[in-house]
């Protein structure tokens, strides 16, 4: 399954897998998940490519939550929650995960801990890379 | 001294709970648990932090709320808690994550009135509706 991509979000998957990841600065599950999967995109940053996609939010709010939790990997405020809308997301915690050359994986609404989602990207995604 | 003490103690009592009561300094206050429940039948996994979904968005940790007299007059204010996901149906379908709704619990301390409503990140207020099969409580559902 292919999306109708933005420009910007295909050359973000033109060339490696993406990991978008749906929080809120007032999400407790989030922030609860938010160092480790900080952590595991540290790890992944050659491979996989993380984008925060923000939504029901202030954008200083955002910005606390951000320095708060370490997250280093480029994040989008998605004030009319448009992509949330896009990917089905109701509610955060929600992570997607998109193929190099654009095709939906998989998604977990509610999210899912950063080892769970380290083997996901080992299974679906990295398993036939050299 | 002693004298100022107790001045300051509802204000103490009510920092203790999150809350703060409005304009009501010289009225004894109660303590109650405002309970609201939202009834979005979003799929989660039961006691899990929740929020509202769809045109209940507005339901979340840290989301700004008063309870009204019935003339529009604050008594008390406060940030929601997160929410706690609890099942929709009794039914055991046998999965992890099933239909729920979103029940959100927070302790105020408000005086004596006939009826009170809630506000919630300004939005039109809630009819709030005494119950106390758990304690004193003021209850809303929505969609009622």
């Amino acid at each position: 399954m292919l999306h109708p991509p933005s420009s910007a979000a295909a050359e973000l998957w033109a060339q490696r897998p993406v990991v978008l990841t749906f929080f809120s600065s007032w999400c407790t599950t989030c922030a609860s998940s938010q160092a480790a999967l900080s952590e595991l995109a540290r790890s992944y940053r050659d491979r996989v490519v993380f984008v925060g996609v923000a939504g029901a939010d202030q954008a200083d709010e955002v910005q606390d939550y951000l320095r708060a939790h370490r997250v280093e990997y480029p994040v989008v405020l998605d004030d009319q929650q448009t992509i949330w809308r896009s990917y089905a997301v109701r509610e955060p915690p929600a992570v997607v995960l998109v193929a190099k050359g654009g095709a939906l994986l998989r998604g977990w609404p509610g999210g899912l801990d950063a080892s769970t989602l380290d083997q996901r990207l080992r299974e679906l995604v990295l398993a036939d890379q050299p | 001294m002693r004298r100022s003490i107790m001045t300051l103690l509802p204000l103490l009592l009510a920092g203790a709970t999150g809350c703060g009561t409005v304009g009501a300094a010289q009225e004894a206050v109660d303590p109650t648990t405002v309970r609201v429940l939202v009834r979005d039948i979003n799929i989660r996994a039961a006691g899990v932090d929740c929020a509202g979904t769809g045109p209940y968005q507005h339901f979340h940790n840290r989301a700004p709320f008063r309870v009204l007299d019935p003339d529009g007059a604050a008594l008390a204010s406060g940030q929601l808690p997160a929410g706690t996901a609890v099942a929709a149906f009794a039914e055991d379908l046998g999965v992890e994550r099933l239909p729920t709704y979103c029940e959100f619990a927070v302790g105020v301390r408000v005086p004596q009135r006939t009826s009170y409503r809630l506000e919630v990140d300004g939005r039109p207020a809630l009819d709030l509706t005494p119950d106390s099969s758990e304690g004193p409580a003021l209850v809303a559902v929505v969609p009622s």
